[in-house]
């Protein structure tokens, strides 16, 4: 029983939490805080469940459930998880339990506040378990627009042009793929147009995918309406405005698990639909992503707030992972997807350590700040850590992740990849930067009074996030092996479809 | 001659509607004009009533029945607008009474008026020819004409009420001149002989094509689309807000209720032509609307502009012209009338004291008023088309059925790539009127108490917004059904 609606849960969790939320009145906060952490540890129990009863020999597609919604329209309820989707459930559940637990902080309108944030997870886990076109669009879009009212009211400096721009670009993005979507579901893949992802695919993988012009033509809509939440350079600029202005639980959510729905999208839905147009486009990704590395990390060094320095380093670190993406090798894309779950824990780290001094200093100017490791050195102590983690050290899960993007993609993208490789170095940089300018050396006076985390209930999101990345660096096979049974299937259809073309090619020369 | 049977078959409601309106008149004079409320209460909740019943009674006793009378049909797709006009109306009511009180006089008279625009309305939805068209047509403007102007203290009434006349008269004018050329290629009034006729021809005489233009043209007035928009935001802003939103959500259908039987039954097959007329029409309406948009200032006029956006979204469907489009706009219409009822209602709450709708009106709503605030959020998002809304699904059916079109008629790409930024763009002022609500100071502190009543309608148009956004295959199947039986209703010669 609970095995079948296993992965509804994670939707109807946070749901009913927003729904409970809004009975709540607004002048008990507490019991909306209560009743959020309480939904964000269900799901994390759930999350570890799910990814420890995941049978990695069998593969596939698990857990699944099928309610036909409506059939006229080919809109079924079909969700889903293969070894992809596990590891991103999981780094929502934690995200979310984490986001949860730094929110009880919230200075004003907790109740809004927590509503919001419960929407936008319930959006994030239907996007990651859905395996039907329309309800994977419809979970997207709900992860998008909650957070025009999470940046506009409770962020802070610029927050409303932000926010504005923020949903703009994404809604953009959106009904880019949108267009792309409905331009596959009507291009007679099936005999009768479905949305059902399962379906679809498995018509592409008995050879009646569409023909080499069509991908060609229809895979960029997915790609560049996918790439811009990825984010995708040049298509990046709403994102460190956007995490710079949210709110910490808001920036954790955002730059930790809404950033991997373009990669997640790509991988889920563009990749095995149109096999012959990846192989076609993702070169010009790879080129791409070289400016996300380099032109990121060069703005990052330059930047004067701190949250400007991790957005900058996210998008960074998302050319990463989208290095990884048109690596088309097995180990190049399973280290991006475990990068993608190693970043969006050390993201969320990050922020929410920022935003822990930030609601007690009110600044984050670098110039402002300083030898605050005297007054916080429990935080501190997580920050070094975390820029640890970042900057590719050994021992934390970024260091296997990205390494394995690097060796996957070297053979095919030699110079891509030696861009990266110098891109790491550019991390260290301002990481260790922003280290030294925020805990080391003189300290103003003014911050005499800082408070540092002492509550386990304070230290207790620091703590996860941290023992997360710690625990898949040393053990990161424990990631990879159940990322690789979903990885592996795309992979083999892409090294089909990249023959085909050759073969195709040597028709057209004969 | 049709017996009287079988003319209450197809009409009931309408013969209904009218009783209903003739018994508030004979209540109104009976319980006499010397008191102030009294009447005025008994004749509102007698409407109320007596709406309700009809609709009631619509979903439990009528049924859709395949007979094409000459006089009209009672089929799903007259049916379904039938309910949907009856529940406007009774809305429309129920938005009445928080308004009430700014009448000078003249509140017994109005639901009068209210239920014979209905009964044209209804009436609509069934006509099978060009004449008693006409009838219903006119019966619905002119009754509409005396509902906008309504408030004579108020000189923006007034205004609105010479404008919606000129213009109405105008574009009554291009559709009479429209259906004489009809008339005149093809010797019939009614729909099917007229569609016999044309598909008789090899190819449409000129004078047809001209007729049919006008005609289009003329109903596009109802439907708020480019070039007989110019009358919406006006009119919009000075008519009293709850025959706004009569005008928004029931005008809007009757335009949609003719426009689709026009294209879908008389033209039939011949409609593949008029594909290009109505894409270019949609494709405009959507530019002008949403533009037009961006810089409103009151909420009335903005809804107006996004009335108009809303209309080139309908174009859109009826030039993708198959049974899903048919369906979409049916689904369509229903989620526009929860969304659009609830804003007008918030509207009206928060314009109480001052007459004024100017945006800064809604400004920090959500410091005065955190449940108007969040109606007004799904109300807005619903309209831009966001998820968990109904508006979502509605947008999201007429572009499926159009890109599906679009595979026969390429052209209809670059109009759904139109409508896709033109989303985005409606995003961007449907999201200016939540940054007042939620982000900007209030102007006045207080806080803003809601009846009961208020309360629980605007609840309703809440749950069923987020409703039909989950659950939306019963709606869809009858919106299907309904557009089944347009499709299906083979045109017969005399």
């Amino acid at each position: 029983m609970l095995q079948d609606n296993l992965l509804s849960l994670f939707i109807l969790v946070p749901a009913v939490a927003t729904l409970g939320c809004f009975l709540i009145p607004a002048a008990s906060p507490r019991l909306v805080k209560q009743l959020s952490v309480g939904a964000s540890l269900l799901t994390a129990v759930l999350g570890v469940w799910l990814f420890a009863s995941y049978d990695q020999a069998a593969a596939g597609y698990q857990f699944m459930q099928k309610i036909d919604w409506v059939p006229s329209l080919g809109i079924s309820y079909q969700v889903g998880v293969d070894g992809i989707s596990v590891a991103m459930v999981l780094l929502t559940c934690i995200v979310y339990l984490a986001g949860a637990l730094v929110s009880c902080a919230v200075p004003k309108r907790q109740k809004d506040f927590f509503i919001l944030l419960n929407a936008l997870v319930a959006g994030v886990f239907g996007v990651f378990v859905s395996l039907d076109l329309f309800f994977f669009y419809f979970f997207y879009e709900l992860a998008v627009v909650p957070m025009y009212l999470l940046i506009g009211y409770w962020g802070s400096a610029n927050r409303e042009y932000a926010s504005m721009k923020l949903t703009l670009y994404l809604t953009a993005g959106a009904v880019v793929a949108l267009f792309g979507l409905l331009g596959v579901y009507f291009s007679g893949i099936t005999d009768t147009p479905t949305f059902d992802l399962v379906a679809i695919q498995a018509a592409v993988d008995a050879g009646g995918g569409l023909s080499e012009n069509l991908q060609y033509f229809w895979f960029p809509f997915l790609l560049i309406g996918f790439a811009a939440i990825a984010p995708m350079w040049p298509l990046h600029t709403w994102s460190p405005g956007g995490h710079a202005a949210a709110p910490s639980a808001a920036s954790m959510m955002h730059a930790g698990v809404l950033m991997k729905l373009g990669s997640y999208a790509i991988i889920r839905i563009a990749m095995p639909l149109m096999p012959e147009g990846a192989v076609m486009w993702l070169p010009l990704v790879a080129i791409l992503c070289c400016f996300n590395i380099l032109y990121g990390g060069l703005v990052a060094l330059n930047q004067k707030d701190l949250k400007f320095v991790i957005g900058y380093s996210s998008s960074s670190h998302m050319g990463y992972v989208l290095l990884g993406v048109a690596s088309l090798t097995t180990f190049g894309l399973t280290g991006a997807v475990f990068l993608m779950f190693a970043h969006g824990v050390m993201t969320a780290l990050a922020f929410s350590l920022i935003g822990f001094f930030y609601d007690q200093t009110h600044t984050r100017m670098l110039d402002d700040l300083g030898g605050l490791m005297r007054k916080i050195p429990f935080v501190g102590v997580c920050f070094v850590m975390m820029a640890m983690a970042s900057l590719g050290l050994p021992g934390f899960a970024n260091f296997a992740s990205e390494l394995m993007v690097i060796v996957g993609s070297w053979e095919r993208y030699p110079i891509p990849t030696m861009i990266a490789l110098f891109g790491l170095v550019i991390g260290a940089t301002y990481l260790l930067r922003a280290v030294r300018a925020v805990f080391l050396g003189d300290m103003d006076p003014k911050w005499e009074k800082l408070q540092d985390a002492r509550t386990p209930f304070q230290r207790a999101p620091f703590l996860l996030l941290l023992g997360v990345l710690i625990f898949f660096g040393c053990f990161p096979w424990f990631m990879t092996d159940m990322i690789k049974t979903g990885v592996e299937p795309i992979i083999s259809s892409l090294h089909v479809a990249e023959q085909n073309l050759i073969d195709l090619d040597a028709q057209k020369g004969m | 001659m049709p017996s009287f049977a079988e003319i209450m078959s197809v009409y009931g409601l309408e013969f209904g509607l009218g009783a209903l309106a003739m018994l508030l008149i004979v209540v109104d004079l009976i319980t006499g004009r010397g008191r102030l409320t009294g009447p005025a209460d008994v004749v509102r909740l007698l409407a109320l009533g007596g709406v309700s019943g009809l609709l009631i009674y619509s979903f439990m006793f009528l049924h859709a029945s395949g007979e094409v009378h000459a006089f009209g049909q009672l089929d799903a797709f007259a049916l379904y607008f039938k309910r949907f006009f009856l529940a406007t109306t009774l809305f429309t009511l129920l938005l009445t009474a928080p308004y009430e009180a700014r009448f000078s006089g003249g509140r017994a008279e109005f639901p009068v008026l209210v239920l014979l625009t209905a009964m044209g309305m209804c009436m609509l939805s069934s006509v099978g020819d060009f004449v008693s068209l006409f009838v219903g047509l006119e019966l619905v403007t002119i009754s509409l004409f005396l509902l906008t102007a309504w408030r004579p203290g108020l000189p923006r009434s007034i205004e609105a009420g010479i404008k919606f006349v000129i213009i109405g008269a105008v574009a009554a004018a291009f559709l009479v001149y429209g259906i004489a050329f009809v008339y005149g290629a093809t010797g019939a009034l009614d729909f099917a002989g007229v569609s016999a006729a044309i598909q008789s021809m090899a190819t449409m005489p000129a004078g047809l094509k001209f007729g049919l233009l006008l005609v289009l043209v003329g109903l596009g007035f109802k439907l708020g689309a480019v070039p007989f928009h110019i009358w919406i935001p006006d009119v919009y802003q000075g008519a009293p807000t709850p025959v706004t939103a009569f005008l928004s959500v029931g005008s809007k259908a009757a335009g949609v209720v003719l426009l689709m039987r026009l294209v879908y039954t008389v033209l039939g097959p011949a409609a593949a032509e008029w594909a290009g007329v109505l894409g270019g029409l949609a494709a405009i309406t959507l530019l002008m609307g949403n533009l037009g948009a961006i810089t409103q200032t009151d909420l009335k006029r903005f809804l107006g502009y996004s009335g108009i956006a809303h209309a080139g979204f309908l174009l859109l469907a009826l030039a993708a012209h198959s049974e899903a489009s048919a369906s979409s706009i049916l689904f369509y219409m229903v989620t526009y009338l929860f969304a659009n009822m609830a804003a007008f209602l918030v509207i009206i709450v928060v314009s109480r004291t001052s007459d004024d709708s100017h945006m800064d009106r809604v400004n920090g709503l959500a410091e005065r008023s955190p449940f108007l605030a969040f109606v007004l959020l799904v109300s807005m998002l619903s309209l831009a088309g966001v998820p968990p809304f109904a508006g979502f699904v509605a947008k999201f059916m007429i572009l499926r059925a159009a890109m599906e079109a679009a595979l026969h008629n390429p052209a209809l790409y670059w109009i759904v790539g139109l409508s896709l930024v033109m989303v985005v763009v409606s995003l961007y002022y449907y999201l200016c009127v939540l940054k007042r609500v939620y982000f900007r100071e209030p102007e006045d502190k207080g806080v803003l108490e809601i009846s009961g009543s208020t309360k629980a309608i605007l609840l309703l148009c809440v749950i069923a917004t987020i409703g039909l956004a989950i659950f939306f295959n019963p709606l869809v199947e009858s919106a299907n059904a309904g557009a089944q039986s347009l499709m299906g209703a083979l045109p017969q010669g005399h």
